[in-house]
């Protein structure tokens, strides 16, 4: 049992495996809030959801309020509280407001935080009270990487490419297939709840040995032969993950620092006429040239991990994105992307996509997703601590990777626990 | 082939509607299936007054195969989703006739649905505004489609396993 306010770190997560505590007990929770969550680089929005001078989007990182908010061609990252009393200033999910009024007493604040005028002046401007209290608070760290806009609630901790970098090669190939080198958001995003510890997604994504026995109705649903006839993308979908079980015994996986990986290719395409292949090749190679276009498009890069919030998919411009809610819940929010340039069909078709993998109503998801209620009641079982990742332990790893690895290697999962217990034995610099 | 026909009167469309429902609630879904027409679309839109499927996100977005592809799913053996069934009832109400095309034989009818949902130690409701057209296909009535607004649509769900 853990023993607040002291976790031994290296006793909860060894090299193969990890205590059940890290999953059932709120005290590590709370810390891993505050050491992994409140210092690593998160992903707050896409540029753009916020296309003119003054859009904003209210999101949470972590659990922190804040807003994206475009300020003069430049994204901020504010958090979303009124200096005043505490009230969000921006009170919707998404709008326009230049300047940004507070709702309580209407306080009045520039894009980027700065207060300007309020109503009540006695007690606030006249009384050599230090006016800087009076702005909205930046997120100390802000990133805009080629259009996704990162940011740390720490400004002490790792520098975004040191921490990062290994993984901007999977961002940057999915903006790299837009033949203007532009992304957008198609409308809508799917929403739906893990309801289990947020660990327990991220060692489930890129788990070959799980889909013959967990997708096996919705691999045989999916199987030609059963029904009469099949549109594209039923056959697309299930035929794919029915045969991913096979092929991913041979693809290969590699690790890097601070948790991150990637899981290399399967054999799922995104289908679209002929035509309109034609037109996209003809303009992605206008843009990179027949060379690079091509190396482009084989990028074999199919489900990157970037530790601890965010599963990619570059190939079908799908990314989720985890928000931990309490130590058994967690939002998952999938955001699919439009390749400007491209023609329509491959929108249709990563929406389809989308739709058949990431709905809550998804055959595919929902037998995931119950799995993770299953695990997170069978770890209150006191019948053993040990959560088990030996697989392929023989291969070389580093206490922070890089490495690669096969088939059904847990190799992912012992990644992530090292950059687990590095934040974790890390105190926290800024006091949060 | 009929060209016109007369609009279906009100009691018969909402027996239609109740009968729909009590299909679901009792696992009939192969029969459930059979009221579909093979052009049909069963849309669960996620945006509130979404405007279309192709273009934007959907919690549910079936054409006649997929629907299929779903019901063959519910039923296997294997599902994990429903290992531990899920056990229903289809509230349909406020049943309104909207419009009817006496060209293509079709009707459509608003009606408020709730869905109560008890399975492994918790119960949801599903609550949201359905609209069905119908088609009079010689003496019986199908779903060419049924769109459900559900309230919650952009809300982080649990998993939809049930049909709506």
């Amino acid at each position: 049992m853990s023993n607040p306010p002291s976790i031994d770190i290296e006793r909860l997560a060894r090299e193969d495996r990890v205590h059940r505590d890290v999953y059932i007990d709120d005290a590590v929770f709370k810390l891993e809030m505050k050491r992994i969550f409140y210092r690593a680089w998160l992903f707050v929005g896409h540029e753009s959801q916020v296309p003119d001078d003054g859009c904003y989007i209210s999101t949470l990182l972590a659990d922190q309020p804040v807003i994206m908010v475009r300020h003069n061609d430049a994204i901020r990252v504010l958090f979303n509280r009124c200096p005043h009393r505490g009230a969000r200033v921006c009170e919707a999910n998404s709008g326009k407001a230049k300047p940004m009024r507070c709702p309580y007493h209407g306080w009045v604040f520039d894009t980027d935080g700065r207060f300007i005028n309020s109503a009540l002046h006695e007690g606030y401007r006249n009384n050599g009270k230090d006016s800087a209290d009076l702005n909205m608070v930046n997120v100390p760290r802000v990133v805009n990487h080629r259009g996704f806009v990162f940011a740390s609630l720490d400004e002490n901790g790792p520098a975004f490419e040191q921490a990062l970098g290994s993984m901007l090669p999977a961002i940057d190939n999915l903006v790299d297939r837009s033949p203007t080198g532009e992304l957008e958001l198609v409308p809508g995003i799917h929403r739906h709840i893990c309801p289990g510890n947020w660990k327990l997604q991220l060692e489930n994504i890129q788990d070959a040995a799980h889909p013959p026995f967990i997708h096996a109705a919705s691999n045989e649903a999916g199987t030609k032969g059963r029904l009469d006839e099949f549109s594209m993308r039923a056959e697309d979908v299930m035929y794919g993950n029915r045969n991913a079980g096979d092929s991913l015994k041979e693809s290969g996986l590699g690790v890097f620092p601070y948790g991150h990986s990637y899981l290399s290719s399967i054999p799922i395409r995104l289908k679209v006429t002929p035509e309109a292949e034609r037109v996209y090749l003809e303009s992605l190679e206008r843009r990179h040239g027949r060379k690079q276009a091509a190396s482009i498009l084989a990028e074999s890069r199919h489900f990157s991990i970037i530790y601890p919030q965010i599963m990619l998919q570059s190939h079908f411009r799908t990314m989720k994105v985890l928000r931990p809610v309490s130590v058994d819940k967690t939002e998952i929010s999938v955001y699919v992307f439009r390749l400007k340039g491209a023609p329509n069909d491959y929108d249709h078709v990563a929406v389809q996509f989308a739709n058949a993998t990431n709905s809550p109503a998804s055959i595919i998801l929902q037998d995931d997703l119950v799995t993770f209620a299953n695990i997170q009641q069978g770890l209150l079982a006191s019948a053993g601590d040990w959560v088990l990742f030996a697989n392929g332990r023989n291969e070389k790893t580093d206490a922070m990777g890089p490495a690669t690895g096969k088939g059904f290697t847990e190799l992912p999962m012992r990644n992530q626990y090292a950059a687990w217990r590095h934040y974790m034995s890390l105190d926290t610099g800024s006091g949060k | 082939m009929q060209n016109t026909s007369l609009p279906v009167d009100i009691r018969s469309i909402e027996a239609f509607l109740f009968r729909e429902a009590a299909l679901l609630d009792e696992k009939r879904f192969d029969e459930w299936l059979t009221l579909f027409t093979h052009d049909c679309h069963y849309w669960v839109p996620l945006s509130a007054a979404q405007k279309n499927s192709r273009d934007e996100l959907s919690i549910i977005d079936d054409d006649h195969d997929m629907l299929k592809v779903r019901i063959h799913w519910l039923s296997h053996p294997k599902n994990h989703a429903q290992a531990i069934p899920s056990r229903t009832v289809h509230y349909v109400s406020n049943i309104l006739l909207l419009d009817h095309d006496p060209d293509q034989g079709e009707q459509r009818v608003s009606s408020a649905l709730q869905v109560a949902e008890y399975r492994d130690g918790s119960q949801v409701l599903h609550a949201g505004r359905c609209t069905h057209v119908l088609r009079s296909v010689g003496h019986k009535l199908k779903i060419v489609s049924k769109r459900i607004d559900l309230v919650n649509s952009e809300s982080f769900l649990g998993h939809l396993s049930i049909p709506l």
